[in-house]
């Protein structure tokens, strides 16, 4: 608790002396105003965003896409690579198939995902699933074969079933691992949530900023970004702090 | 707890590929009694313990665990590894690390409870039911193994050096738990050490390997009665008389 504490006031420090920075920048013009506005004009733009209504919308879809996107990842990433961790013949099966699709860039998949879903939220959806399952998938893959020795011959001496093997065993042992993965595709989930709502238009923080860029409307731009940032610092912490109370048996 | 079985080494022989690691190992451990294995390092004491519980095969002869030939592991022969730390679940607490075996053996949740609160008072850990392993001292989470251990109602214990890494007074006060333990179980014990004081303390009898391939030196049955006393028993004539016989036997170099 102490420690928690401890990190946020750090956290809560660093970020203070990024908007100071920010503002000494501005203040004394070493930027120009049109590239980087002053943090009072983005504060301005997101108050009155938020009291429109408008940027809570465009916010709120993003982290809905960015969850929705997450959700099927962890559990899609988890059960295939538990299936592959756990059963050989999967593992000599799909490893191949894996490996062709696991080092193509998620971006190349939007003009097919485009050609079969259209500009739609379910083509968005696709896209992130696809690009963002590989750490949750590869992670829960290693976890199941990094287990203990030691472990497999305490669960042979004492007779536990494969399949109380799995679930009282190997999952938990697995377990860091997982979560590890499932923080990393949190990440790329709000990554290409971003990229694909740019590309689609619909409403999001995707497709503000994108619109506020070509209407040089440098604040609002900025604003988005500052959301952006948030989303995404306060989903890791979310995760930091569900991966810090499931392990705590670590000490 | 289940009474013990006996163990035949029938002209066991282990071999890694064509590295042959084990020869005709012959020798019997009788149902109740306690058999202590000392040799050099390397020379296979390891290997034979996992040879007992099923871990792997015998290349030549056979184990048998009171008439029957031992092919895989089971419930009824328990193994106290001696890496503590890495055979119980880190995530599951003192209590539930206990219950593992329980609910491999299927029983019930409503004896579950009992059972493992009498294990925990057994091995001394009454009052650190609710903890987890990183917040044991390393007796306690070998405690906690054995317990574990004593759990799956075994007939045969095997253990591999399992005081190895303890300071001398948990060492002791273990050693005499364990044979307290024993006394009234009549389990059967395979007590793998490096410590020769430990094994003429703990065993009926002494089985002394020697290395390249590992084969049975010496068998030798030690006198001295039960229960035995960390002080008296160390100080009787017979002990010390053995001691200075095995000494010699185990650190003479010219082992042949
Ligand atoms: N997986 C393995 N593959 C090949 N050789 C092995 C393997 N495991 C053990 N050995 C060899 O078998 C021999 C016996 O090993 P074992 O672990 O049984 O010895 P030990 O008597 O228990 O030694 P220590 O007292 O150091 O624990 C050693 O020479 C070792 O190198
Ligand atoms: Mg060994």
């Amino acid at each position: 608790m102490r420690d928690l504490i401890k990190g946020f006031a750090i956290n809560t420090l660093s970020i203070g002396a990024l908007i100071v920075i920010w503002y000494g920048i501005t203040a004394a013009r070493l930027v120009p105003r049109v590239f980087l506005p002053s943090p009072a004009a983005v504060w301005h733009s997101l108050s009155t965003g938020f009291v429109s209504g408008t940027l809570l919308e465009q916010t709120g879809h993003t982290v809905i896409a960015m969850l929705a996107g997450w959700f099927l990842c962890s559990l899609l990433g988890v059960v295939l690579g538990s299936i592959i961790g756990v059963w050989p013949l999967a593992r000599l099966s799909l490893g191949p198939v894996l490996e062709i699709f696991r080092p193509m860039p998620p971006a190349a998949v939007i003009p097919v995902a485009i050609a079969i879903f259209g500009l739609s939220r379910e083509m968005s959806l696709i896209v992130v699933v696809f690009g963002a399952i590989w750490p949750a998938l590869l992670a829960t893959v290693h976890g199941f074969s990094a287990i203990e020795p030691r472990l497999k011959e305490v669960g042979a001496a004492l007779e536990v079933s494969p399949q109380a093997f799995v679930w009282k065993i190997a999952l938990p042992n697995a377990t860091p691992d997982i979560i590890a993965g499932m923080r990393l595709s949190m990440v790329i989930s709000l990554v290409l949530v971003v990229i694909t709502n740019m590309i689609t238009g619909q409403v999001g923080l995707g497709s503000l900023v994108v619109l506020a860029s070509r209407t040089f409307d440098m604040a609002g731009l900025y604003a988005g970004l500052c959301l952006l940032a948030v989303i995404g610092m306060v989903s890791n912490s979310v995760l930091q702090f569900a991966e810090r109370w499931l392990l705590s048996y670590r000490q | 707890m289940a009474a013990g079985q006996s163990i035949a080494f029938d002209d066991v022989g282990f071999a890694y590929g064509a590295i042959p690691i084990l020869s005709n190992i012959n020798f019997t451990i009788e149902a109740g009694t306690i058999s202590c294995v000392i040799g050099p390092s390397g020379c296979g004491k390891t290997t034979l313990l996992r040879l007992v519980a099923g871990f792997i095969r015998a290349s030549e002869g056979a184990i048998r665990v009171s008439g029957k030939v031992r092919t895989r592991p089971s419930r009824d022969v328990a193994v106290v590894f001696q890496d503590y730390q890495r055979a119980l679940l880190p995530w599951r607490t003192a209590y539930e690390n206990v219950s593992l075996a329980l609910e491999a053996a299927h029983v019930p949740r409503a004896e579950r409870r009992e059972r493992i609160e009498v294990m925990l008072e057994l091995v001394g850990l009454p009052n650190h039911a609710r903890k987890f392993p990183a917040q044991l001292s390393g007796g306690m989470q070998q405690r906690l193994q054995i317990a574990r251990c004593l759990a799956q109602e075994p007939s045969i214990l095997l253990m591999d050096e399992p005081f190895g890494a303890l300071d001398a007074m948990t060492r002791a006060v273990l050693q005499d738990e364990l044979l307290r333990i024993q006394q009234k179980s009549a389990l059967t014990v395979m007590f793998v050490t490096h410590d020769l004081d430990e094994a003429l303390y703990l065993g009926n009898q002494i089985l002394a390997l020697k290395s390249n391939p590992g084969r049975l030196g010496r068998l030798v049955d030690v006198p001295l009665p039960y229960p035995r006393d960390q002080l008296a028993t160390k100080e009787d004539p017979t002990f010390l008389h053995m001691r200075r016989e095995l000494f010699s036997l185990t650190h003479g170099g010219h082992q042949g």
